[in-house]
């Protein structure tokens, strides 16, 4: 639903949504570089309803996804690094689960 | 002892830039946080690096130099760096999942505006997003919807916007502006305004006039809602004369104005102030960027939304006093350079009013259908909200405490101007009764983990 209009001059990294490689350039966003294979949702709301990123800023927040196992980071205000797993949230957000870092 | 920093500034953008070019440029040692990868803020959004730059304008283009200056000026940038607490000595941070705080003799909250959330039903489904964030998906990763589009709003955004998917030829099946048409009228009181900056607003009238002459554009559109219709959306409007209409689209981007980001202000208890106009609330501020609270300033968007240019003056301004009170300028030296940054705040402040009238907010707009989603965090529809308003609620903590709304995520930064509307509107408060929800530290979720590791402040004890 979004389509480049302007390739960058970044070098290309490969990061995982959902398990799936994904190409994409240096210096995006998490939130940007899953728009499209993600078309458009990247949580569930605590009643089931599809969300994706509503302000790309850092302010609502609906861009919530687990990313390289720590769930709840705002996808927009993250940067792609190479082989980050990045996967969709479901439900409401868990804050006691902790999470598996190293 | 951890080391205090001579300033530091929250936020990136034109006004935190200006700043810590005039506090570093004066040998003020100077940090400076922003949560974004990239300093910018959203007007600027990564013009250093954008696979956009010089293709979007001077307005646009002219934050280039600003930041190249900034990067130079000696200040020290954190990036991914967010703020979760303030006090006037002192501001907590997080970056990569790690808090720590900073010290500082000055503090200068720089966190710019929001575009305003305005819940209409449908407006959570994917496909729909602010204007300002597909405005930020073409500067920092040069992505456009691919259409058709729908745009609805208020506001010279929405124009912007307009005019930006025409030029890259991206189907546009319709813009709905939803300001009201008595909006010129009551601007033409203000007009004068208009010579202070007449490239600007002939810029704004080319806009417009590319706007109307390029898209199906409707007037006086009221009553939006969007819902699924097949693989794609449908917008469905009143218009003027009462007759509804709908829209496929793909995408559908939505702008009512932008207002300031008064949360973290709120979170530090400065005083703030009511705009009747474009209906938001900011701290207040004098013209040093001087607060309700010693050693805590503020300038830019956060203390009233005037664009960047006003902003980058504004941030100068206070950095230049700034330097001042920390001994680093006398007095007639720091009057004599803001000189030519008082010229442009002035010249910025005369079409102002024309602007916000023009571009008023229409209440009905502000008054959300029964069937939308106000609290999108909590879903809450505005149907659920109005039993508990009526039930008894005058005041947004009032009900957050009864409903919830507001005690998700995002902390009521989405819900929480539409709630204020709707307890005015239900109980004939006056708006300026009506501050919103009361911000509390942290000011986003954090691990508690990372609390407790964060390097303890014996020095406080
Ligand atoms: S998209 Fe709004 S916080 Fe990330």
């Amino acid at each position: 639903m979004f389509k480049k209009v302007s390739e960058s001059k970044g070098k290309t990294i490969t990061i995982y949504f959902e398990g799936q490689p994904l190409e994409v350039e240096e210096g995006m966003t998490v939130a940007a570089a899953v728009l499209g294979p993600s078309h458009g949702w990247t949580r569930t709301s605590h009643g089931g309803q599809k969300r994706g990123p509503y302000c790309q800023m850092g302010v609502c927040h609906e861009c919530l996804m687990t990313i390289d196992g720590v769930p709840n980071q705002q996808a927009c205000l993250t940067a792609v690094v190479e082989g980050m797993q990045v996967f969709r949230q479901n439900g409401v957000p868990d804050f006691h689960k902790e999470n598996s870092h190293e | 002892m951890s080391k205090v920093w001579d300033v530091i500034i929250v936020g990136a953008g034109p006004a935190g830039m200006s700043a810590a070019i005039e506090t570093a440029g004066h040998g003020l040692s100077t940090l400076v946080v922003d949560r974004q990868t990239e300093p910018g803020g959203q007007i600027y959004r990564s013009v250093g690096s954008s696979p956009m730059s010089g293709k979007l304008g001077s307005d646009y283009a002219d934050g280039l130099p600003l930041v190249k200056r900034f990067l130079q000026c000696g200040a020290q940038f954190e990036a991914g760096a967010n703020v979760w607490d303030i006090a006037p000595d002192r501001v907590y941070y997080s970056q990569q999942g790690k808090s720590q705080f900073v010290r500082a003799r000055q503090v200068l909250l720089a966190t710019g505006a929001m575009e305003r959330p305005v819940p209409l039903p449908g407006w959570t489904l994917p496909g729909v997003m602010g204007s300002g964030a597909s405005d930020v998906l073409l500067k920092s990763a040069g992505l456009l919807p691919e259409g058709p589009v729908v745009l609805c709003g208020n506001g010279p955004l929405i124009l912007q916007a307009a005019v930006h998917l025409s030029h890259f030829k991206v189907p546009v099946a319709g813009v709905l502006l939803t300001g009201r048409l008595g909006n010129a009228m009551r601007a033409m009181k203000h007009a004068s305004g208009i010579l202070a900056r007449p490239g600007y607003f002939l810029h704004g009238m080319n806009m417009a006039a590319k706007t109307f002459l390029g898209q199906k554009c409707v007037l006086g559109a009221q009553d939006v809602s969007i819902r699924e219709s097949g693989q794609g959306l449908s917008v469905s409007f009143a218009t003027r004369s009462g007759k509804r209409k709908s829209l496929a689209a793909s995408t559908v981007l939505l702008h009512e104005g932008v207002v300031s980001e008064s949360r973290i202000t709120r979170l530090a208890r400065l005083r703030h102030a009511w705009d009747q106009t474009q209906r938001y609330w900011h701290v207040d501020a004098d013209m040093w960027g001087q607060t309700s609270a010693p050693g805590l300033r503020t300038a830019g968007d956060t203390v009233t939304v005037r664009g960047a240019l006003a902003a980058r003056a504004e941030g100068s301004l206070v950095g230049l006093d700034i330097c001042r009170e920390l001994g680093r300028l006398p007095l007639a030296e720091r009057d004599r350079e803001a000189r030519p940054f008082l010229r442009t705040i002035r010249r910025c402040k005369a079409l102002q009013p024309f602007l916000d009238e023009y571009f008023a907010p229409t209440p009905a707009m502000l008054q959300p259908h029964p069937d939308a989603i106000v609290c999108r965090c909590e879903e809450l529809t505005a149907r659920d909200l109005s039993e508990a308003i009526r039930g008894g609620c005058y005041s947004p903590d009032g009900l957050k405490a009864q409903a919830r709304p507001g005690m998700g995520t995002c902390q009521g930064r989405v819900c929480g101007q539409a709630v204020v509307e709707m307890i005015a509107d239900a109980q004939g408060m006056p708006l300026e009764n009506l501050p919103l929800y009361t911000a509390q530290p942290p000011l986003f979720p954090l691990r508690l983990g990372e609390l407790i590791e964060m390097p303890s402040p014996s020095d406080l004890l």
